[in-house]
């Protein structure tokens, strides 16, 4: 017979658990009535939500076209201008700041066996030599939601736990920033929308009700982890190794090349594209010019390597006067506006996937002959 | 598999859901399965390395307890000690010896080197192999009878929430409790084991993970620190290092709890540690006490003359750094350490010991954290010059602490109060003012739950290895 004090101590370990769950509960409620989302740049909260939308815009019907890629295809490709010009129904996977192994690693588990596309655009732009770039790309590959979805029928799950507050997790900072600001917590669905180019959006006449002085608080309210720490910077001369450092790189390939075999198999049609970088990009020598003309190293030797032996079609915009001159389609030095992204996705339609004319040869190979142009131009300077 | 990952968390509701359901008798070869199957998901081609390991201990011991003449029992002990050791040598210092002795031919104006190997460091090699063998050493010593029954040992062995770092059990303490049938547990035991991975998790996700960024960043830029770099990674790393181990424990303490199992404290407040001395009888001390037991005290212990006290002393420390790894680093970090033992001991001799006031206590737990910190830019750099750059740090005055600064101090204050408070009150010490924790079971649950809630909605957001998983 159980004694008294053990009767006590259970009963009171059962209160606690029902108090616990209720605690729990009542947190998870008030999560889901604000309608939070992650701030994050990187991890689960984008990948889950990614998977999930692309589900459940499949169930609506086929998605003809899958654009991959880093931030460039992120803030460079516009579905809605490309179903306007090709009438073909277009979902942008981008990745920020993601590299070739794990587009090939979205293409192999997810999109060619769930999406079905016709088509795959995919974005080959280097992701410079930044630790950073690369630890966040590891961490995408690691994470539980990469993890959770090659779990067989475990895309599905991805949709439900996407919503559990264990999948919003953010740090002290995001937790501040998303809470002070208004702004960020009604219309930052996915936290990988960059504050210019939502300017841009509100300059294109989109109602999105930004206080006026959201930039100056944006600045106070940040906690950037690296405040006192100067970013290490490749030294001048050295070799660029970037998609993953050069072990992986050989595990990189290996997946590349398998997944584009596995998408012919398939039946789906590979089309590449480099996205076009601001003029001024050109002008500074630094590890964006060189990885772009150092050849034999980087990933721009790799990627006129992979054109050349899968016989991609292939259109390098990398630099592309009609965008890459005009600073008002940019928001910095890389990533184009809202008024970029659509001139951008209509040539992309256009050029690569319509065929309405054949790639100039200026368009074409790594470097492309322009950006040699432009590059000596400044150097001759 | 690592602990913070969904996949764990899956295995072990699965293990936990069926392990319960089981007769007594399957629950063991359930459990061992289970280990196996984890340990066979880091590298499941090292798996056989395991079982051998624990074949080896399990007849040794055997051998030993039966063995007629005490030469007899002596040879098969040192056969496992050798057995063991020579896994570890082969698997984790081999490279560096082999990399040393050319570095000392080349240095005596020499040629000649050993070939190095590419080996893979078999996961938690150092802790499974070191209480394989403390077994076979109780059983020499007559302090354990052997283990009847091979799988018993193998999952003693092998047993999933301890394997891969730790704590480094003896055979004594969890064979027995492998052996005997297991009681349904009472709630409040699911509870308390519940509260374990709480606060481990909180340790882990939300502190440690969070520093860890931080310190990534700091290192990365070693070559260019100066003070404000030096300083954010001397604090960050330090409570960084603390919660991701501390933290682990806790989360093997409390999944082998909800088995039914019981695991050893491996940290008890080190920061309040007065001395250094203090500070290794509370920091790993699974490893402490196993170099105590079966290293500093076969050397002659305290029981001898001072040089000799420091001697051993210095051996012992020295063998705790270069189990952490096979570098350089390893070394220092071992030396320093002996080398703070020995001032506080030698200090001791002296009559200076610890005061007995708060100030005192406070300002010699402040100097025994601060030594120890010291130590981590070895722990940590990636290598001797990585290590000596970030130190250098300390002299180049410029640039300023930002905000990062703040966050280490918060996570810092917040792993302390941690430290001094809510685990104190979980033992039970109702004397302190905070045991209205451990009285007042809805303030108790209203602060496990804002764990909770705090380490899902500010942790990182990525499964992010355990520190110690490198050993």
């Amino acid at each position: 017979m159980p004694s008294p004090s053990s009767t006590s101590s259970s009963r009171r370990a059962r209160r606690s658990l029902w108090l616990g769950a209720a605690v729990l509960a009542v947190v998870q409620a008030g999560l889901y009535a604000l309608d939070l989302n992650s701030p994050t740049f990187f991890g689960n909260q984008v990948v889950s939500q990614k998977y999930t939308e692309a589900l459940r815009m499949v169930r609506e019907g086929p998605i003809d076209v899958v654009a991959v890629g880093h931030s460039h295809t992120v803030n460079g490709f516009d579905p809605a201008v490309f179903e306007e010009v090709t009438g073909l129904r277009a979902y942008n996977f981008g990745l920020p700041g993601t590299d070739m192994q794990s587009h090939a690693t979205v293409l192999r588990d997810f999109v060619i066996p769930h999406l079905k596309p016709r088509i795959v655009l995919w974005n080959l732009d280097p992701v410079f030599g930044e630790r950073a770039v690369q630890q966040s790309n590891r961490r995408m590959l690691s994470s539980d939601a990469f993890a959770v979805q090659s779990w067989p029928g475990g895309h599905a799950l991805l949709g439900p736990l996407k919503d559990l507050f264990l999948y919003q997790k953010r740090s002290v900072d995001g937790w501040f920033e998303t809470l002070a600001d208004p702004y960020v917590r009604r219309y930052d669905r996915s936290g990988f929308m960059p504050v210019y180019q939502r300017l841009g959006l509100e300059e294109a006449g989109v109602e999105y009700d930004i206080p006026a002085d959201w930039l100056a608080r944006k600045r106070r309210w940040r906690f950037p982890v690296a405040n006192a720490i100067p970013r290490r910077r490749e030294p001048a001369g050295a070799p660029v190794v970037v998609e993953g450092d050069a072990e992986r790189r050989e595990e990189a390939r290996a997946t590349v090349a398998a997944t584009l075999a596995e998408a012919r198999a398939a039946g789906i049609e590979v089309l590449a594209f480099a996205a076009p970088m601001a003029r001024r990009r050109f002008m500074v020598d630094d590890e964006f010019t060189r990885e772009i003309t150092t050849e034999g190293t980087g990933s721009a030797a790799w990627f006129a390597e992979l054109v050349t032996e899968h016989e991609l079609p292939f259109v390098n915009y990398g630099y592309f006067p009609p965008i890459s001159d005009d600073d008002d389609l940019y928001y910095n030095d890389a990533h184009v506006n809202v008024y970029g992204a659509r001139l951008l996705t209509e040539r992309l339609a256009r050029d690569l996937v319509l065929r309405e004319e054949p790639v100039p040869p200026e368009l074409r190979g790594f470097p492309s002959p322009l950006q040699r142009r432009v590059m000596e131009e400044f150097r001759a300077r | 598999m690592l602990f913070n990952s969904v996949a764990f968390a899956g295995f072990f509701v699965l293990v936990y859901a069926v392990y319960w359901r089981l007769p007594k008798r399957a629950q063991n070869l359930f459990l061992l399965a289970g280990s196996l199957f984890f340990y066979g998901c880091w590298n499941w081609r090292l798996l056989p390395l395991i079982v051998f390991s624990a074949t080896v201990d399990y007849v040794a011991g055997w051998k030993v307890f039966r063995a007629g003449t005490p030469r007899a029992r002596r040879l098969w002990m040192l056969a496992s000690i050798f057995t063991n050791l020579g896994l570890l040598f082969f698997f984790k210092y081999y490279n560096f010896f082999a990399e040393s002795f050319s570095d000392l031919l080349a240095l005596a104006g020499l040629r000649g080197s050993l070939s190095t190997l590419n080996i893979v460091l078999p996961v938690g090699i150092s802790f499974y192999t070191f209480q394989s063998m403390a077994y076979t050493v109780d059983v020499y010593r007559g302090q354990l009878e052997p283990c009847r029954k091979y799988t018993d040992f193998l999952l003693y062995v092998s047993f999933f929430p301890q394997l891969v770092a730790g704590p480094i059990e003896r055979g004594r303490r969890l064979l027995p409790q492998i052996v005997r049938p297991r009681d349904p547990l009472s709630l409040p035991r699911r509870i308390s084991g519940l509260k374990l991975l709480v606060i481990g998790y909180f340790q882990k996700v939300a502190i440690a993970d969070t520093l860890g960024v931080i310190t990534d960043a700091a290192y990365a830029n070693a070559d260019r620190a100066n003070v404000a770099v030096t300083l954010v990674a001397f604090f960050s790393f330090t409570f960084q290092v603390y919660c991701d181990f501390s933290g682990y424990s806790k989360i093997a303490r409390g999944t082998a709890r909800l088995l039914g199992i019981e695991l050893m404290l491996n940290f008890n407040q080190p920061f309040f540690g007065r001395s250094t001395q203090e500070f290794w009888r509370r920091w790993h001390i699974s490893l402490s006490t196993w170099l105590r037991d079966y290293l500093y005290i076969p050397l002659g212990g305290s029981r001898a003359a001072p040089a000799r006290v420091y001697t051993n002393l210095m051996i012992t420390m020295l063998a705790a750094g270069v189990w952490h790894g096979a570098s350089y680093n390893f070394v220092i970090f071992g030396l320093l350490q002996g080398t703070y033992l020995i001032t506080w001991r030698a200090l001791e001799r002296r009559g200076i010991g610890p005061p007995r006031t708060a100030p005192g206590h406070v300002l010699c737990c402040t100097i025994s954290v601060l030594l120890f910190a010291f130590s981590l830019f070895f722990f940590r750099g990636a290598d001797l010059a990585e290590s000596l750059a970030l130190i250098r740090g300390f002299g180049v005055w410029e640039g300023a602490l930002g905000l990062e600064a703040l966050l280490v101090l918060f996570y810092a204050a917040l792993s302390l109060a941690l430290d001094g408070f809510l685990e104190r009150a979980l033992r039970r010490r109702r004397s302190h003012f905070l045991g209205l924790f451990s009285r007042n079971w809805v303030v108790e649950t209203l602060a496990f739950a804002a764990l909770v809630v705090f380490t899902a909605l500010v942790g990182e957001n990525h499964a992010e290895p355990f520190v110690y998983f490198q050993f």
